[in-house]
């Protein structure tokens, strides 16, 4: 009996709910329509691989991270570590860390996730013979240069002019071992009080076995641990549905699955975004400023600070560089807000330190007055390094996606007004440009940009200026810096490392080897149908997207 | 007849040998020239340790020492990848290793979905106004015919196309959503972008706006070979012989004015390649034209080499197919 | 037939009268001088840009960018601002110069290497012929843009914002390598038609050398079905060329050309500023149109079926 008048309610109460969505209008029925119940439909890029080390890209990465289930999590405000498979790491010295797995977890087919599974993905990426793109996270790591042995001398090539690489037959990372089902111990070859907060990138993901035995099956239909599941193949071109995994045991995600529709170079998903077949999408700049004054649309947005940041780059290996206050004059010519006028505004915002403030221990303004418009600065501090050489035309060299061209031709604008000096910009093909940027062959300021690969400032200072002046592309060194970087590395405790980091940053910001200009900035859209909407500060794709452990449908 | 194809045939083959040769050869001076695609596997801001690439270009056949030589025309990879493709393996692409062929099988139905539309549109359209044309001979009606195709075809295809969806798409989807719904055929037709879910409905206003390319051509070759023939000796002999209107019409006008059109279509057909590049990467439609555009830009030897040689492949064919209706429809060339 | 030479004069005289007739007609034709007024407006804004505009295209304020034009053809900006924050007005005009220039060089190299390789092969058939029909297949086989794409994704070099022969030369030679063949093939089947007729036939007994029957005697004949065609061409690389750019291979911003201002104003257009595709876009439809209709009356003025 009373089992009746429950089905009875239920079916009134879902005709009300549909007579509801009829009332509405029709905005509600171009929701409702395509997803069906509870699935949220997102945009994608072109994924490289969806089993963890093969990606290394946002795009990879933002799918993968909602069907595997890492060390530990990003927290979405703090960007802290919190342990997610983990129940403990730690170590005494930074050198040997001792990671302790929650008991009980299992991937999407049954099998266990233990410290085997960490250690059969983590000897995946780290042989060099598979050449994953996200092998070199595992270099920090005892035994990566037997996995990854170096060229042999040059006599020894059958080619000339081809290096030949020995064969190696060590396929694990002696720095791996598990005493117990439970424990994973690694050992660094170097002490690294960061290597925890490193744990939640793709690289680090636990593998099936099952996965490993048919790698091409599991690309199509990977095997997680993570709250979604695909049950059908994904496609690179047409996308695909993860769902729900009902037997996750964490907590379980609002939505019943997610919905992956691919935009392929150059196509964005902002039309579909405006026609309701698309739930978080980032307009392209010129649809900013109008979605930005659509009252309806501006009530779902989301804005807030990004952690890519762009850099213009002074080559300190040429002499006309060579003066800081040129570079500085060059720096404070550049109007940021202007430039941003002109690449469309809420795209990015103008940055005046070289660690952006959403990353742990940045955003402490060191660049100050350099880092903002000011004509007559700018021209003084020109005079003051003796003026720009006559006749010359200041170059700036850029890898040629569109943006950039866009972007550093506003820079070369505002300099070239300001300082009253012809300018042109230097397009290059992107591997092209890495090779020439890094052989120190530009003989101008060039393009230089950030993406983190985890939640501290060390990620921005040492591997972007640090190595000394033949190693990294400004040709920067400065001991005090360097000395300052391995301080910091061999500190005690998190805070200590930040602390000593940004220090660090002070004693760039004298030398000024670049300029900083932007970081950039989220700012998504999101339907009428959706809720809770978190954009990651680390997670996050660029073009639209949102974490669908939090997300919810209304 | 039987000689003429096969002539036609061994030259053919001949041309496309070459054409596959002179794709090998620039390939392989680009990468002499440009360096490394291996690189472009690495994708971000770092530049890979040099054993890394080492393997890579193993991996992919670009470890052989004349990609360091510029000039040197590469014959051995050449040979090898000639084996290759006979033996049916079109290799695999360097971001993310994927299988040409299995690509292949994606792109190509939807570039022929593409055609289809394209196609139909050009032959209905020009076949109507054309006819149109060559009966109001030297009337307001043949000027604005002859002006309004010449118009249309001096819009460059891709900024229709580009107009359309940066203004129209959005404001028709809406509203043809809000009469008939969202599954609706009317509900997808007009959407901004190509859809996988719906491969046909979505490729329609594509393909008709492609369809537009070369309409003033065509629509003049309908006008001139109708006028043509309405005024032929075969069709006075025919009326004379007492023949019925409607046979002389289908039978001798329409019949042989389908000759120059069928050579229109067969010529149009490679403008529509060049059209397909822009048209599939405005609407987002993963087909040839746009596959060949992004391997050519990441450097994917392989993908661009396989892509236009199908393209060529095709535009032969289609030339020769041409060549060979020629001879069925028009009643005084025979080839021996 | 009772004078050997006379032959060659008519025929001559018939070239002359030809072509005279064509001009005739098509001087009493209004979509001709409409078409003629038009390219006389380009043309001019190519060849004399500062009558058109006093501002300089590269002062460029980024915080001006996009200005909409509200006091059109006056004021500080008589079409606003572009989306750079350069005076539009200026960037159009100066634009026009590469455009022209480029589909002009493109046109003379393709019409020359055209009507050279299509009158030998023709005149001497054989192993010539043989060879350049081969060249000729090749090349057909890959459409224009396509082959265009190819050429200048794969030598791109670093892109220069220096002179104008090295802002529009790799696109120019790009199109001149793939757009030679409609040329050529026309002027083959026109010398394989003339080299049978009488009055060559006759220059030959009288002991004319080959290059004097090629270049006095079929030449002409050929040139007729080229010229034809030409203006429509014209159009056509002006259309590729806008393609090009759009796509990001043709001239490189921050030089400009029709096609760099298309392919600028297509982004923005979407966001509410139509006035930066919509210049462009008439002046291009314009253009490439009275290049159609102009060629369009050329072809029947040219064809003596029709006449």
């Amino acid at each position: 009996m009373r089992r009746t008048k429950m089905a009875v309610a239920a079916v009134a109460a879902t005709g009300l709910a549909v007579s509801l969505a009829a009332c509405t209008g029709d905005e509600s029925d171009l929701d409702g329509g395509e997803g069906g119940g509870g699935i949220v439909q997102m945009q994608v890029g072109e994924v490289r691989s969806l089993i963890p080390g093969g990606s290394g890209e946002s795009e990879g990465f933002r799918i993968m991270h909602n069907l595997y289930d890492g060390l530990v999590y990003y927290d979405a405000v703090t960007g802290d570590p919190d342990y997610l498979v983990a129940e403990d790491i730690s170590s005494d010295d930074n050198q040997t860390w001792t990671i302790k797995i929650k008991d009980g977890l299992t991937f999407q087919n049954g099998e266990p996730v233990d410290a085997e599974a960490f250690i059969r993905s983590w000897n995946r990426t780290a042989y060099g013979a598979n050449a994953l793109p996200l092998n070199y996270f595992f270099s920090t790591i005892a035994g990566y240069e037997d996995l990854n042995p170096p060229p042999l001398p040059e006599e020894e090539w059958d080619d000339p002019d081809t290096p030949k690489i020995p064969e190696s037959d060590v396929k694990e990372l002696s720095g791996l071992s598990a005493p117990d089902p439970l424990t994973l111990q690694v050992e660094l070859s170097a002490p690294f009080i960061g290597f925890p907060t490193m744990l939640g990138y793709e690289a680090f993901y636990p593998v099936a076995e099952e996965c490993l035995a048919d790698t091409a099956a599991c690309e199509l239909v990977p095997i997680g641990n993570g709250p979604f599941k695909f049950e059908e193949p994904y496609d690179l071109e047409a996308g695909g549905t993860a769902l729900k995994w009902e037997d996750y045991p964490g907590e379980q995600p609002s939505i019943d699955g997610v919905r992956w529709h691919v935009y392929l170079d150059g196509a964005n998903c902002w039309a579909d975004y405006l026609t309701g077949d698309i739930d978080v999408c980032r307009p392209p700049a010129s649809d900013y400023e109008s979605a930005v004054n659509d009252p309806d649309l501006a009530e779902r947005r989301i804005v807030q600070d990004g952690t890519s940041t762009l850099v213009l780059a002074f080559p300190l290996y040429d002499d006309t560089y060579a003066d800081v206050n040129l570079r500085r004059a060059i720096s404070a010519a550049i109007d940021r807000e202007g430039v941003l006028n002109v690449i469309g505004p809420d795209r990015f915002n103008p940055l005046d330190s070289w660690v952006p403030a959403s990353i742990n221990g940045g955003g402490q303004g060191f660049c100050g007055e350099y880092c903002t418009y000011d004509p007559d600065l700018a021209n003084d501090l020109l005079e003051e390094a003796g003026g720009w050489p006559e006749g010359e035309k200041l170059r700036i060299w850029v890898n040629d996606s569109a943006d950039n061209l866009d972007v550093f031709r506003a820079i070369g604008d505002s300099i070239a007004e300001t300082l009253s000096i012809e300018y042109e910009i230097v397009p290059m093909e992107w591997t092209d440009f890495l090779a020439e940027r890094e052989a120190h062959n530009l003989d101008g300021p060039f393009r230089s940009g950030w993406g983190p690969d985890y939640n501290l400032n060390e990620n921005y200072l040492e591997p972007v200026y640090g190595g000394g002046a033949a190693t990294n592309d400004q040709g920067y060194e400065n001991a005090d810096y360097d000395a300052k970087i391995a301080e910091a590395a061999g500190a005690a405790s998190i805070e200590e490392a930040v602390q000593l980091y940004a220090e660090a940053e002070e004693i760039l910001a004298g030398d000024m080897p670049s300029a900083p200009i932007f970081v950039e900035q989220v700012s998504y859209f999101y339907s009428e149908r959706v809720d809770n909407v978190v954009v990651h500060p680390i997670y996050s794709g660029p073009g639209g997207d949102a974490e669908l452990r939090d997300i919810v449908i209304k | 007849m039987g000689r003429y194809v096969i002539r036609r045939l061994l030259q053919a083959l001949l041309t496309l040998g070459i054409v596959l040769f002179i794709l090998h050869y620039l390939m392989a001076l680009s990468v002499q020239i440009r360096g490394n695609p291996a690189i472009l596997f690495f994708g971000g801001e770092r530049t890979p340790d040099p054993a890394m690439l080492a393997q890579v270009e193993r991996l992919y056949g670009l470890d052989n020492g004349c990609y360091d030589r510029p000039g040197d025309p590469c014959l051995v990879p050449f040979v090898e990848r000639l084996q290759n493709y006979a033996a049916g393996d079109f290799g695999t692409t360097l971001n993310g290793n994927r299988d040409v062929a299995a690509l292949l099988g994606i792109y190509i139905p939807n570039t022929l979905r593409l055609f289809l539309f394209s196609t139909v549109t050009l032959v209905v359209l020009a076949m109507v106004l054309g006819t149109w044309a060559a009966r109001h001979r030297g009337r307001l009606v043949d000027h604005s015919v002859r002006g309004t195709t010449i118009l249309i075809d001096s819009v460059p295809v891709f900024l229709i196309l580009l107009a359309y969806v940066y203004m129209m798409a959005v404001p028709l989807t809406r509203w043809a959503r809000g009469i008939w719904g969202t599954e609706s055929f009317m509900g997808q037709v007009f959407r901004p972008s190509y859809n996988p879910d719906y491969p046909w409905t979505t490729i329609v206003i594509p393909g008709i706006i492609l369809g537009t390319v070369g309409l003033a051509t065509l629509t003049r070759l309908v006008r001139a070979s109708q006028l043509e023939n309405i005024g032929a000796d075969f069709v006075r002999t025919a009326k004379a012989k007492g023949l019925g209107q409607m046979r002389i019409t289908v039978v001798h006008v329409v019949r042989n004015s389908m000759i120059p059109i069928v050579t229109g279509i067969g010529y149009l057909f490679a403008f529509m390649l060049s059209g397909a590049v822009l048209t599939e990467g405005v609407m987002g439609i993963p087909g040839m034209g746009y596959m060949i555009f992004n391997a050519v830009q990441r450097q994917e030897i392989n993908l661009v080499i396989v892509g236009l040689t199908i393209s060529a492949i095709v535009v032969v064919v289609v030339s020769l197919v041409v060549d060979l209706l020629y001879a069925a429809l028009d009643p005084r060339i025979r080839y021996e | 037939m009772s004078e050997l030479t006379v032959p060659t004069g008519q025929a001559e005289a018939a070239q002359t009268s030809l072509w005279k007739d064509a001009f005739r007609t098509m001087r009493r034709r209004p979509d001709v001088i409409l078409a003629t007024l038009i390219l006389l407006f380009v043309f001019a804004m190519a060849a004399f840009p500062t009558l058109f505009t006093d501002k300089d295209p590269t002062r460029c304020i980024g915080r001006e960018a996009r200005q909409r034009p509200d006091t059109w053809f006056t004021g500080e900006h008589p079409l606003g601002t572009d989306a750079f924050g350069c005076d539009f007005a200026a960037t159009i005009v100066h634009g026009t110069r590469p455009t022209i220039v480029l589909a002009l060089t493109v046109i003379v190299a393709t019409v020359v290497a055209g009507l050279l390789l299509g009158v030998l092969a023709g005149y001497f058939g054989g192993w010539l012929d043989a060879l350049i029909s081969r060249v000729l297949d090749v090349f057909i086989v890959i459409p224009m843009l396509l082959g265009a794409i190819l050429l200048l994704s794969l030598f791109r070099g670093r892109g220069s914002s220096g002179n104008l022969i090295e802002t529009i030369g790799p696109a120019a030679l790009a199109l001149m390598i793939f757009s030679w063949m409609e040329f050529c093939r026309y002027a083959r089947a026109a010398t394989i038609e003339a080299k049978n007729l009488d009055y060559v036939q006759a220059a030959r007994c009288l002991g004319a050398k080959d290059s004097r029957i090629m270049f006095r005697h079929i030449l002409p004949s050929a040139i007729i079905p080229v010229t034809a065609v030409v203006p429509t061409t014209i159009g056509a690389i002006i259309v590729t060329e806008s393609a090009l750019a759009v796509l990001g291979l043709g001239v490189q911003a921050p030089a400009t050309s029709w096609g760099v201002l298309l392919s600028k104003g297509t982004e923005w257009a979407g966001g509410g500023y139509v006035y930066l595709f919509g210049i462009p876009l008439s002046l291009l439809i314009l253009t490439v149109f009275a290049f159609a209709a102009f060629g369009d009356a050329l072809r029947d003025a040219l064809d003596p079926k029709l006449r």
